[in-house]
Parts: structure tokens; C-alpha cells; sequence
């Protein structure tokens, strides 16, 4: 037929082929394991590895849900390395390789978008099913299994039958049973002699065992769909704002525990009784589900703003309105004493904000040297800027990250325009080009420059183009000039740091250029 | 001359394993698919495209960054976090070259019906295309380092960086090197179709 065909053609390969001995030996060594189906789950654990490889820094950030789907990954390839080098064990490691495959289409990328999944999961099925030919008992089968007196005895009833007593179990039955096994491939190819009512037995024995299993992996497969739910709801705790929600993710990822297969009917290979089971272990986690639901609302409110917001007598330092008033105010609790002793902090900015008249709309004066920001200062430009109730504040001292400090004018807009707004950073390495129209409402900007052609708003007559500069005003200067209309023609400026209540933007387009660095 | 220990796989055997292994993935597909299940994805070091007709987040941050690609180089990006953020009608597409069978493009999309959610989503995008939007509790300009807004997303010394309280935008299209969500929810349906030849989403 076409079998035997290809069992000729196969042979005459064989014949002409070269390195025969090395390829026969392959081939003996490929027999005596699960190999295929230790391919395919390597192939599957592989193609999950693959997909989500993610920079670590990256998988760092996203935390334990981008290291356990790269944990999976790697237990598959290692389970399949097993198959081959350790193929007594193939039914435990397939019985956990399974669930790692059902596992990772949670974790990992739906399973290495399912190609990575239905891999593992048929090369562990293959390496499940695999069994040495003939004597199955005598092989590997005995050490892996639980097998009861009963068979036990059968087991050795039926070695003494075949080969007198066993000396060792292995290697007398091979010896035994290799020409036997030969013999009974040429001439009989339907029951066994040999092959008494045990084996059948055993298959019974295993099949019961499988269905045990059945159960247990439907479990742990929800199981961890549920844990990965409420354990990373304890682990974002920190994560101020976001714990009610993790933790009303939690709540119906609790539902799909004992029902992961939604309108499914009970198969025919599942008792009837196992099938019921099902609901009512489902009502356990469920509280335990809600366990991780109280530590949720633990964190402290949302802190939305600013970094470390010192509240209290403190805060004035540097740049605050109205110092006396504030160093004043803090001291009778110290004392009536500690009054005269309090001199205001040496440094720019008490002079500075001295001048200042207290402004509502500028949001909290006393955190804007408590941020940090970019050293290298990004250039913008606008073709046109027309802004509502335009203040000047004089300059501030900003420290940046490196340690330094920028000078910046300090601006307030209640409301700003700006037709083709652009950005571009001037860190080394990374750039940011981004272009968009911009509408903000309520916005504070920090500029080392600003220049353009200030016109008359209306009427587009263009006056002389002017120029200023943070570094040629003093902090310490006094300046409040208010304009309830700007408005200026390509604008150009050192943006240090823009804080805006609402931003509306339309037609963005952003690029990253610049040699990446590293 | 084939030795006792050869052997094969029986599939009734392996069928044990793998009918109820199947029939779990197919629960697990349906309650992803559904949106009861968050699964979590990560991808990178291949450039693919994402479009959405609207984005919505609370809690961003943002600083340039490079990333690593698979053919080795580093690609000059903008790594953003979103604390949490809900897509519609996103398409994501990346054309993959295979060897001999030459170019694929495996596109998905979702969203439809309903938003995908998502939390702690990290992307690395190089370019980005945007339309109406408005951003509030801005704050551009930041020392990347001193970013506080997601956790987990602060930058080297002396990058720039940018954060937000809130965002919503309109018709977002962008080419991004690596996506990874912490928890994703696909609502809506999914549909994932492989094809040959480049066929992308924009």
C-alpha cells in the first residue's frame, strides 16, 4: 500500500544515504523518547519566548506580568529538553507543560498569538501519549506510576512468565523482549500472547488517573488567571487611584474560576459527578478573592500634583508670595522669641517674590523649584501666539536634573493660542520633533527667551520685533505687567517647563529622530 | 534491529491530555475574547503600527528613550506609560519577513463594540499622528528622572519628560517598537487575520 511505499522508499534512502551509522544511531536515540513531541512544546515554548521579548528594562516597568509570561517560555522550552533527556518523566513534565501552555495565553501574548500555545500543547499531548512499544511495564513505566499490589504482582507474575525472575526489571526484559518484539512485528500483528489482561488493565489504571487530571487542570489553569487578577491588585497598593479599580478587576475574574468553558456541555468523558463538582469549589475562591480586595483602598488619595507637596509653615521658601507674612505667621508657634531670629533664607528668590503680587491662577508658587527639570532646554516656535490675560513675573531659578539650574522668564495665560506649535528637545541622543495646534487654558510657561513680532491684536499691525532674555533680569526685580491681549507673529522661545490646566491640541504629528545612543 | 525501548505516540493516549487541554483553551479564548479575562501582552524590537479612533488615559508620563530593535540597532523612541487607558477601534499591524515564504502581515483588531482597557501600558513609539485632543494637568518639561505620575516609568538624568493627569484623543495612528500592557482587557470582539503580502492598518 501506500505505507509499505514509503517504508521501501525510506529504506532504499537509508541504503544510499551517507553516515549511516551516526543517522541509525540518531534514529535509535529519537525512538527511545517523545522527540516530535519534545520538538513541538521546544518549537512552542520558543515561539512564546519570541513574540514578547521585550527590553528589560521595559518588562521591568509592566513588572510581573511581562517576567511570567517570559518564565512560561522558558519552562516550555525546558520541558521539552526533558522529553528527550528525560523521557521517564514524560507524564508529569507533559501534565505541567499543558497547563504552562494554557497559562501563557493569559500571560504572554494570548500564547505566542495561539501558534506558541497549540504547539506546547500538542507536543506535550504527543509526549503524554508516547510509550515504548512492547513491554510496558518493564521499561520505564514503573517508576513514574503508582501502581498497587495488585497490579504489582501481575507486573511480576508476568515477568516470571516471560523471562524467569527479574534481576533487575530493566534491562532482563529488554534483553528478553527485543527479539520477541521483533519476531512479533513480522509475524503477528494483532493480540499479544505475551501481552496478557494487565496491560489493560493499566490502561484502565491511567485513564482513571487522567481523569483525576482532568479536574485538577481546569483548576489550576483558572487558578492562575485569578491570582494573576488579585496579586498584582496588592502590588499596584502603591499605585495611588488605581487600587479600586485593580481590585474590581479582581471581582469578575473570580467568576470564570470553575467555569472556564462558558455554555459548555459536559463532555462524555467526564462523570457526571466530577462535572458537579465544578460549582461549588467556584464559590470558595470567591472570597478569597475578595481578601484582596480590602488592603485595595489602603493607599493614601490620589496625590495628582507635584511630587512631595510640603504643606504646612513651610512652604514659602523660595519665590513665595508675600514672605514676611508667611515667616511671621510660622513663628509664633515656635515662640514669641523666635521671631527676630528668623531671617529670611539667603538667596534670590525672597526679594523676587516679594515684588510679586499673590497670583490665584498660578498654581502652588512654592513647588516650582521643588521639581526638577530638563537641562537641555527645548526650542520652541509658533507661527502665531494670541493669549488672554498675559502676565510677565520676572525670572526664577529652576533647578534641573543634573544638578544645575536654568534661568527662566516666568509667564501666566488664562487662555493661549498657537497656531503650529513646535517643539523640538535638544537632549543628546533622542529628539523630539513634535509639531500641533494648540488651545490651553490656565497655563504657566518657564523660558530662557522669548522673541517674535508683538502685534496689535485685530488689526495685524506689526510692530518692532522684540527680544527678552531671562539672564539679563535680575529674580530679584519686581515685575507684574499684565496684558489682557498678546498676541505675536513667529514666535520663537526656550522652553524650559509649560504647567497648563487644559490643553486642547488638534492635528498632532510627533517624531523621535536622532542617533540613538547607548 | 529495533530495540524494546522504541516506541510511539499513541494518540488515544495523548487525546487524554489533550481534548480537556483544548477544551480549557477554548474556555480561556472565549472569556479573553469577552473581555472576563485580562490578559497581558508585550511585544517589541519589531516596528509595527496602531491605530485608534480614540484613546483615553489618566495618568500619563513620557521621556525620550532609545529601544533595541532584533536587527540590533537603537532606535530613538518615545517611551510613554498610561496608568490606565481605554482604545476604540484599534488596529495594530506588523509585517513580519519570514524566509522563503517572504513577507506576512499579521494585523489585529479589536475594540469594536467596546473599549479595550488596559493598565500599566507601556509603548515605545518613534512617530505619532494625532487629531483632536485635550490633555489636562500638563506638565512638559520635567526632569525625566523626577517623573511621578506612572509608576515605574522614570527616565535617565537629564532627558526630557513629560506627564499628564488626563488624555483623550481622536484618530490617534503611531509607529511604535514595543507595546506592553500590564493588564489588558479585549472587550468587543477580536479579530486576528494573518495574510500574505504587507497589508497594515495605515
Amino acid at each position: 500500500m501506500f505505507l509499505t511505499a514509503f517504508t521501501d522508499a525510506a529504506a532504499r534512502l537509508d541504503e544510499r544515504l551517507p553516515a549511516r551509522r551516526p543517522r541509525r544511531a540518531f534514529r535509535t536515540w529519537r525512538r527511545t523518547r517523545p522527540f516530535w513531541g519534545g520538538i513541538a512544546t521546544i518549537a512552542g515554548g520558543a515561539t512564546i519566548l519570541s513574540v514578547p521579548l521585550a527590553p528589560l528594562p521595559i518588562m521591568i516597568h509592566v513588572g510581573t506580568a511581562a517576567i511570567s509570561g517570559f518564565a512560561i517560555g522558558a519552562i516550555l522550552v525546558a520541558a521539552g529538553l526533558f522529553f528527550w533527556f528525560a523521557p521517564a518523566q514524560r507524564a508529569f513534565i507533559a501534565v505541567l507543560s499543558t497547563i504552562c501552555a494554557l497559562v501563557s495565553v493569559v500571560t504572554s501574548n494570548l500564547g505566542g498569538l495561539g501558534f506558541g500555545a497549540l504547539l506546547a500543547l500538542l507536543g506535550s499531548a504527543m509526549s503524554f501519549g508516547w510509550h515504548p512499544h512492547r513491554p510496558r511495564p518493564i521499561v520505564v513505566e514503573l517508576p513514574d506510576d503508582d501502581i498497587d499490589d495488585e497490579s504489582a504482582t501481575r507486573i511480576t507474575e508476568a515477568l516470571y512468565a516471560a523471562s524467569g525472575p527479574p534481576r533487575s526489571t530493566t534491562t532482563t526484559t529488554a534483553a528478553v523482549d527485543g527479539p520477541r518484539h521483533a519476531a512479533d512485528r513480522r509475524e503477528s500483528p494483532g493480540p499479544d500472547p505475551n501481552r496478557s489482561q494487565w496491560p489493560l488493565w493499566s490502561d484502565w489504571f491511567r485513564r482513571s488517573h487522567a481523569f483525576v487530571l482532568i479536574p485538577v487542570m481546569l483548576a489550576a489553569v483558572a487558578m492562575p488567571a485569578e491570582a494573576r487578577n488579585s496579586v498584582p491588585a496588592e502590588a499596584r497598593n502603591s499605585v495611588p487611584g488605581e487600587a479600586p479599580d485593580a481590585a474590581a478587576a479582581a471581582a469578575p475574574a473570580a467568576v470564570p474560576t470553575c467555569v472556564p468553558v462558558p455554555g459548555a456541555t459536559r463532555p462524555w468523558w467526564i462523570p457526571e459527578w466530577l462535572w458537579l463538582i465544578c460549582p461549588n469549589p467556584s464559590a470558595t475562591p470567591s472570597p478569597t478573592a475578595g481578601g484582596t480586595i480590602p488592603p485595595s483602598p489602603t493607599p493614601t488619595p490620589p496625590d495628582s500634583s507635584g511630587p512631595k507637596p510640603t504643606p504646612g509653615p513651610t512652604p514659602g521658601g523660595p519665590s513665595g508670595p508675600g514672605d514676611p507674612s508667611t515667616s511671621g505667621s510660622a513663628d509664633p508657634s515656635t515662640g514669641g522669641s523666635g521671631a527676630p531670629t528668623v531671617t529670611p533664607t539667603p538667596g534670590v528668590t525672597p526679594s523676587a517674590g516679594a515684588g510679586l503680587t499673590p497670583a490665584p491662577a498660578m498654581a502652588a508658587p512654592g513647588k516650582i523649584t521643588e521639581i526638577k527639570y530638563g537641562p537641555n532646554v527645548p526650542t520652541v516656535s509658533a507661527d502665531r501666539l494670541f493669549a488672554k490675560g498675559f502676565t510677565f513675573k520676572g525670572t526664577v531659578n529652576l533647578p534641573t536634573g543634573d544638578g544645575g539650574s536654568v534661568k527662566a522668564l516666568i509667564f501666566h495665560a488664562d487662555n493661549l493660542k498657537a497656531d503650529n506649535y513646535r517643539i523640538g528637545t535638544t537632549d543628546p541622543g533622542p529628539k523630539l520633533d513634535l509639531g500641533i495646534d494648540l488651545d490651553i487654558d490656565d497655563v504657566d510657561i518657564y523660558a530662557t527667551h522669548l522673541g517674535g513680532k508683538i502685534t496689535v491684536p485685530y488689526l495685524n499691525i506689526p510692530l518692532l520685533p522684540i527680544e527678552i532674555t531671562a539672564d539679563l533680569i535680575p529674580t530679584w526685580l519686581p515685575l507684574e505687567i499684565s496684558l489682557p491681549l498678546f498676541s505675536g507673529d513667529g514666535v520663537k522661545a526656550g522652553q524650559v517647563f509649560i504647567r497648563a490646566g487644559t490643553v486642547r491640541g488638534s492635528s498632532l504629528s510627533a517624531d523621535i529622530n536622532g542617533a540613538g545612543q547607548d | 534491529m529495533p530495540s524494546a525501548n522504541e516506541g510511539r505516540t499513541h494518540w488515544g493516549r495523548s487525546a487524554v491530555l489533550l481534548i480537556p487541554a483544548l477544551v480549557a483553551l477554548g474556555g480561556l479564548t472565549v472569556a479573553i475574547a469577552e473581555g472576563a479575562l485580562a490578559a497581558s501582552f508585550g511585544v517589541s524590537g519589531q516596528s509595527f503600527k496602531v491605530s485608534a479612533a480614540k484613546v483615553e488615559g489618566t495618568d500619563v508620563a513620557a521621556y525620550l528613550d532609545t529601544a533595541a530593535g532584533v536587527d540590533g540597532a537603537h532606535h530613538p523612541v518615545m517611551l510613554a506609560g498610561v496608568g490606565k487607558a481605554s482604545m476604540r477601534d484599534v488596529c495594530t499591524s506588523a509585517v513580519v519577513t519570514v524566509p522563503v515564504v517572504g513577507k506576512i502581515s499579521l494585523k489585529v483588531l479589536g475594540g469594536k463594540t467596546e473599549p479595550i482597557t488596559g493598565t500599566n501600558v507601556v509603548a515605545d513609539a518613534d512617530a505619532l499622528l494625532g487629531g483632536n485632543g485635550v490633555v489636562t494637568d500638563v506638565e512638559a518639561g520635567r526632569d525625566a528622572s523626577t517623573l511621578n505620575r506612572v509608576p515605574g516609568v522614570t527616565g535617565p538624568k537629564g532627558r526630557f519628560g513629560v506627564q499628564a493627569g488626563s488624555l483623550s484623543t481622536e484618530d490617534v495612528r503611531s509607529t511604535a517598537w514595543s507595546a506592553n500592557g500590564g493588564t489588558v482587557k479585549l472587550s468587543g470582539g477580536l479579530d486576528v487575520s494573518v495574510t500574505a503580502g504587507v497589508h497594515e492598518c495605515f
